[in-house]
């Protein structure tokens, strides 16, 4: 039977072409959104963990409570101290220190009067200790437009945006005026030693600076402390239950319960609404597949619902000849199924064809301004696909079930034809 | 059942047009009352060592300082102590505020909204400074009450904003209602949330003056255990050099 109807559907185009171009092209988006979803979560994950949550994010407990905020107050003061524990503790890891902070920078004329004034907010990460892979992590030795990178615990680099908005050049020396971790007023001069585009509006835009995090630990009062600790797996593959086993152990063996100025300890995905993300990202596929099913399933349905007003007298002449309406509706199912693989195979080959295209040329989205969300996930400039090998069998879902579903909601028609009346249906 | 409407309707109309007795208490005019303030708070110039101890989450500062002022327009305040704030000087003209650095050697300028950020970690902010305005030109002053503040007799003062700019639209203050000196504040915003308090738990005469001695900041939105401030001495009338008021002094 199932050659018969596969005959029935590549000679009679009419019948099977709409049908099959509905799953194709459904399945092949079904795919695309798949390898998507494939390529970009890791890249984010990757990408915000540099730049902000750490695989692990260790802080004070004060400090975590109020994070919102950034108190420096709540700062870890045996940052250092705790570093050497957990690089003893966790060699398949590095740890690196970074604080941030706000303050006020002021721009001085050429008689050292007030200028101009911004406040800024800055981040402070070993930025000149050779070899350190703060400056890639943060990406600023790939970001730096003009000038160089620091080479100074003074030096700062700034965003192009902030150099052309006030006159900066490099070698300019600018004042920034902060708090120290104590809460006394702290003024301390820096060198613009380079400017950068990050690509990221909320880095370019804002008033962004960083700085050597020994430097700041001067300007701050807090030596050998930071605001934060970020632990990054060596291999850079982040998983939760390597995490889990990090984030357990430092919260069981350093965090003291009740002290706000002891550590804890928080996996990527627990810090900001990763967690939230992650899931969804988890459930995107079948999300899709459920929505490219009710779609198609819809469009089928009345795709069958046509085809069965067209083939009319051909149904009517198979009950007339003797054929049972339950074989006539289980064909019309089986036909359905055959559509819907047939399109399927066509739509998965195209929506990998798509992303096999995005994973190698990818798509730059730097110049739309949503690579970064504003509660620290970062997307990266330049989003790429993967072909994951859900790419390959996640359109079936939708492309099977979808003209399957159609075909068995239309072709219920069938039983309500009264056999005494088709001849006389015929005859017309 | 009369009755009862004779009774609701007598009830209605005490609150409505309460009498004579009910609403003419004896306190003085608002206005008065802070002029009494003005009397002992304002002088022709004043010079002023303090000690200001912060209450931070983490540890206590004690930071003294020595102030120079000539009535609410110009000041000059040089800090004293600890190491790491001593030679920052802060000079005041008017609405304006300069801070001079001794380790960057830089005087900057304090502006806009920076204003509204801590001195020195504690619970005033440079704008609190920075009033220019008297209280009685700025707000409109009304007696609302009389209550003790501490075992002593005080009034309570609305001050209501005439302007929109102004850092705090209402205040309340507790004023002795002898000594007419401030015992209690409490600052607001223009929602009503209650930004500031102060209590003033410590008054002194000098020179026929009752001045406070020993004052407790406290920003409500902020978290620690407030700033004192304490008057270790305060001389009136003083001869002060008129370049003390310049931005060439914070140099020297």
């Amino acid at each position: 039977m199932i050659k018969f109807l596969l005959d029935g559907i590549l000679r009679d185009r009419s019948r099977s072409l709409f049908p099959v171009l509905t799953v194709f092209i459904g399945t092949a988006i079904t795919v695309l959104m798949a390898g998507y979803i494939g390529g970009v979560m890791p890249d984010m994950i990757r990408m915000s963990a540099h730049l902000d949550a750490g695989h692990v994010k260790v802080t004070s407990q004060g400090y975590f409570e109020d994070r919102t905020q950034m108190p420096l107050d709540m700062a870890l003061d045996d940052a250092e101290e705790i570093i050497v524990q957990l690089e003893d503790q966790f060699p398949d890891m590095m740890w690196k220190a970074r604080t941030r902070f706000g303050g006020l920078l002021d721009i001085p004329d050429e008689n050292g009067e007030t200028r101009a004034q911004t406040t800024v907010s800055a981040q402070a990460a070993d930025l000149i200790t050779p070899g350190s892979t703060e400056l890639d992590y943060l990406k600023i030795r790939s970001s730096v437009r003009n000038g160089s990178l620091p080479t100074d615990p003074f030096d700062i680099v700034i965003s192009e945006n902030m150099a052309d908005a006030y006159g900066l050049d490099i070698g300019d020396m600018v004042t920034l005026m902060t708090s120290t971790i104590n809460g006394s007023m702290s003024f301390q001069n820096f060198r613009v030693a380079g400017t950068v585009v990050f690509g990221v509006a909320a880095l370019d835009k804002g008033g962004a600076i960083f700085a050597d995090i020994e430097g700041a630990r001067m300007v701050l009062n807090m030596n050998g402390g930071s605001t934060e600790i970020l632990g990054f797996f060596k291999d850079d593959e982040y998983t939760g239950e390597r995490a889990q086993i990090v984030t357990d152990w430092i919260n069981t063996n350093l965090s003291v319960e009740g002290d706000p100025y002891s550590p804890i300890a928080f996996r990527f995905e627990d810090v900001n609404e990763f967690a939230a993300m992650m899931q969804w990202a988890g459930a995107f596929i079948f999300i899709i597949s459920g929505v490219f099913i009710a779609i198609m399933f819809i469009v089928l349905w009345n795709s069958g619902l046509m085809n069965g007003l067209r083939r009319y007298g051909e149904i009517g002449l198979r009950l007339a000849i003797g054929e049972a309406k339950g074989h006539v509706y289980r064909s019309m199912l089986v036909e359905a199924t055959l559509i819907g693989t047939i399109g399927t195979i066509l739509g998965t080959a195209l929506g990998v064809f798509f992303v096999y295209l995005l994973q190698e040329y990818g798509l730059d989205i730097s110049g739309m301004g949503v690579t970064d969300t504003g509660n620290g996930i970062y997307y990266p400039d330049v989003i790429r696909g993967k072909v994951i090998p859900a790419c390959f069998y996640v359109g079936f879902i939708p492309g099977i079930i979808a003209p399957f579903l159609g075909a068995l909601v239309s072709g219920r028609g069938i039983y309500k034809r009264q056999t005494a009346s088709l001849f006389k249906e015929l005859e017309t | 059942m009369m009755k009862y409407r004779l009774l609701i309707l007598t009830a209605v109309m005490l609150l409505m047009f309460p009498p004579e007795s009910a609403m003419a208490q004896d306190w003085p005019d608002g206005l008065e009352v802070m002029k009494h303030i003005d009397r002992n708070m304002v002088s022709e110039n004043q010079v002023i060592e303090s000690t200001m101890i912060v209450h931070g989450r983490r540890s206590s500062r004690t930071i003294t300082s020595r102030g120079y002022m000539i009535s609410d327009e110009k000041s000059f305040s040089e800090y004293l102590s600890p190491p790491r704030e001593k030679g920052t000087k802060m000079l005041k003209l008017e609405d304006k505020l300069w801070i001079y650095s001794p380790s960057t050697n830089r005087v900057i300028q304090i502006a806009g909204h920076m204003l509204r950020q801590s001195v020195m970690g504690s619970d005033l902010s440079y704008e609190d400074f920075t009033e220019a305005d008297e209280l009685e030109e700025a707000y409109d002053c009304t007696v609302i009450g009389e209550e003790q503040v501490r075992d002593r007799p005080a009034y309570v003062v609305e001050l209501i904003g005439k302007k929109d700019d102004l850092a705090y639209a209402k205040r309340k203050v507790w004023v002795d209602s002898e000594r007419w000196v401030a015992l209690r504040e409490e600052r607001f915003a223009r929602s009503g949330k209650l930004l500031k308090t102060t209590d003033i738990t410590e008054v002194f005469k000098v020179q026929d003056r009752w001045y406070p001695k020993h004052m407790i900041f406290k920003d409500v939105l902020k978290k620690g255990k407030g700033t004192e401030f304490i008057i270790d001495s305060i001389k009136f009338d003083q001869d002060i050099p008129e370049h003390l008021f310049t931005k060439a002094a914070l140099r020297k």
